[in-house]
């Protein structure tokens, strides 16, 4: 009697998840393009709306259905998304790196060979995704999310006095790590010494900024997931030092989704970078192009976003050939 | 390249199952120190991390996997005995002490990807991993990649799975196994008998530390990178995989405990399957996780007292049947039949 009920709870289980499997399996004419999304990030979900928008919008638009899936940034539910969706799709989108190197391993292991493209991801060739930017070779490719870090930093420079720049950035993301590299790199090459303010979640913000030291002038911010959710906090917190130093920091983003919380920043304009991967798609779909044919393309499409309030409270005089930017927001 | 529901079928039954076969060793070194040792050890979301990176890392850098393996496994033993060791001489609550080793080895998977330059990663074509050499044989013996993919983790995994717990079977049955058994059970009964309950307890911790560092590494060599952030929720998928395995095979004996990790780890990881088809985007994943969860101890519930109702029936049957009871027991038969039942939590014999 005992074994008997427990047999047939199992199968009752067992038959429920076979019935709700078949329910997947309706759009069977389409072309499948799989989704995966890491996180609800403002960045990727730009990203997302890009991509789906654009494709929706081709000629194609009614021989393909999308499969948009989002682990909701847990590793665990992202590597099993991503097994399905290799599987059962035609091409797939990564969005973010743990769900494009998740992808491009499901693909590999699986063995279908389908397409697989990438956005939101500032360092392919680090994360293993392709090895040769030109020509990526294999069936990889993309649109990277590395902003105009140089550029933002050489307008900090230019505010003057600026003898100091640390990069305020999560440690466990890898986008950040990367772009923190490459802000001291520019920093050193102009004599400018820099130091790094790192957290682990956003609970350490606070105490993080309140550690920086008299001797900093600027703080830069990577696209950073994390601190973008909170940059609210951050701003706080810069305030409460600002009321204890003798000048003020300047605040410098690389996501213009940072505009709240910086004096200004300049980033890539993630829903282009979105528009720019589905026109990588279609050439694939359309055109009958090899993924690894493709070049991984850069976002040309900058948006500089200058925040004036926090600028005249902190006493600092924008320059002119900031202020005059082509397609800048003033707030 | 189009595809029928017959995919979808095939694939629902395939996609759960390289996480069922990594994880039940997670879930095994959860019964382990959870129900064996009777400690809560969050440590385990510190090892996860901390292996999967240094796996990664390791094999990026050319190094065999199974080596990567060992390094995790010891990796992990080292966790728990540096845990224990918390424990047990500087007096810090086993909970306490697991937060800290989590600390500690989450803080040093950071470390070791910002040495990296941010990264954690190695390219699954070009490396050989624990699942993939073997997925590679079968691709050149002709069989299609699909199909070959999934089955090097059914062989490999089941391997290892199945040494490991006949391994770890053997082991808890000897007379070391049953004094970790029993120090887990009734400390001070134990220590009563001259069983050293601090070592024993160290030992306990160590082979769960290592279980959870080999899942760690296996992990990472299927997903082809590590993470520092890979050990969030790690002790929910453990304890979840392994009530729902005790919803069937109960808690009674180590043999029920071993089986119950391993077959609740892949229930868990294919109830997951039917909430992504349910929620695609993923926004009430957890929300459904909840309930389930929810929805599993109430089943278990009620087994239970449907189980216990059957019971009593048959036994009053037997009573009635029986008429009287059997003679009195000798005071030695008393002592032994309580120290079966108090200290090793077996069960009792029915004359």
């Amino acid at each position: 009697m005992k074994k008997q009920n427990k047999i047939v709870l199992f199968a009752t289980f067992l038959l429920s998840a076979s019935l709700l499997a078949g329910c997947g399996g309706d759009e069977t004419e389409k072309t499948q393009i799989g989704v995966l999304q890491f996180g609800s990030f403002t960045a990727l979900e730009n990203v997302k709306k890009g991509f789906v928008k654009t494709l929706e919008g081709s000629k194609l638009a009614d021989q393909i259905s999308f499969n948009i899936q989002n682990p909701q940034a847990n590793s665990t539910t992202n590597t099993q998304m991503a097994a399905t969706l290799a599987a059962e799709s035609d091409l797939v989108l990564g969005i973010a790196t743990p769900s494009a190197t998740a992808l491009k391993s499901a693909v590999d292991s699986v063995g279908t060979g389908i397409p697989v493209l990438f956005a939101a991801v500032t360092n392919p060739i680090g994360a293993n995704l392709v090895n040769d930017l030109v020509l990526p070779g294999e069936n990889v490719t993309g649109v990277t999310d590395l902003g105009p870090i140089a550029e933002g930093l050489q307008l900090v420079l230019d505010f003057g006095g600026v003898d100091q720049v640390t990069s305020l950035f999560t440690a466990t993301e890898t986008n950040s790590v990367y772009q923190a590299g490459i802000a001291e790199a520019f920093l050193s090459s102009k004599g400018v010494s820099s130091s790094r303010t790192t957290i682990t979640n956003a609970g350490e913000i606070t105490s993080a900024i309140a550690s920086i030291p008299e001797e900093v002038d600027a703080v830069f911010i990577a696209t950073d997931d994390t601190i973008a959710n909170s940059i609210s906090l951050v701003r706080g917190a810069v305030e409460s030092l600002d009321a204890s130093r003798s000048k003020p920091l300047i605040v410098f983003g690389a996501d213009s989704g940072l505009v709240e919380g910086t004096t200004f920043s300049m980033g890539i304009d993630y829903e282009a970078s979105g528009v720019q991967v589905a026109k990588q798609a279609l050439k694939i779909l359309q055109d009958g192009a090899q993924a690894g044919s493709l070049s991984v393309e850069s976002c040309d499409n900058h948006t500089i976003s200058i925040n004036k309030t926090f600028a005249e409270k902190e006493g600092l005089d924008l320059p002119e050939s900031l202020l005059s930017k082509e397609g800048a927001t003033i707030l | 390249m189009i595809l029928s529901s017959s995919t979808s079928i095939q694939n629902f039954f395939f996609a759960p199952l390289p996480n069922g076969v990594i994880f039940a060793l997670l879930v095994i070194g959860v019964f382990l120190s959870f129900r064996i040792l009777d400690v809560a050890d969050l440590s385990v979301e510190g090892i996860i991390p901390l292996t999967t990176v240094v796996t990664a890392i390791l094999i990026h850098q050319g190094i065999n996997c199974f080596v990567a393996l060992l390094i995790s496994a010891f990796i992990g033993l080292a966790t728990g005995l540096l845990n224990s060791l918390l424990t047990v001489y500087l007096k810090i609550p086993a909970l306490l002490s697991g937060i800290i080793m989590m600390a500690a080895n989450f803080g040093l998977s950071i470390v070791f990807m910002s040495l990296n330059g941010g990264v954690a990663t190695f390219a699954m074509s070009a490396h050989l991993t624990a699942f993939n050499w073997l997925g590679n044989g079968l691709k050149v013996a002709g069989l299609s990649s699909y199909y070959a993919n999934y089955l090097s983790y059914i062989i490999v995994g089941g391997a290892i799975l199945a040494l490991i717990a006949f391994a770890l079977y053997f082991f808890f049955g000897t007379e070391l196994g049953m004094s970790i058994r029993a120090a887990g059970k009734n400390k001070h009964m134990s220590r009563a008998n001259g069983i050293q309950v601090k070592g024993m307890f160290m030992i306990g911790l160590s082979i769960s530390g290592a279980l959870v560092g080999i899942a760690g590494s296996l992990y990472a060599q299927h997903n082809g990178f590590g993470y520092s952030t890979d050990g969030t929720g790690m002790i929910v998928v453990g304890l979840s995989s392994l009530f729902l395995g005790e919803l069937i095979f109960g808690q009674k004996s180590f043999k029920r405990g071993l089986l119950a990790s391993i077959v609740g780890s892949f229930l868990y990881w294919y109830i997951i399957q039917v909430l992504m088809l349910i929620d695609t985007n993923g926004y009430l994943l957890n929300f459904y996780k909840a309930i389930l969860l929810v929805v599993v101890i109430l089943l278990g519930h009620l087994v239970k007292h449907v189980t216990v109702k059957i019971n009593n029936k048959k036994n009053r049957m037997r009573m009635t049947q029986e008429g009287e009871r059997e003679t009195i027991q000798s005071p030695s038969e008393m002592l032994q039949e309580n120290f079966s039942h108090f200290v090793l939590g077996a069960e009792r014999k029915r004359s």
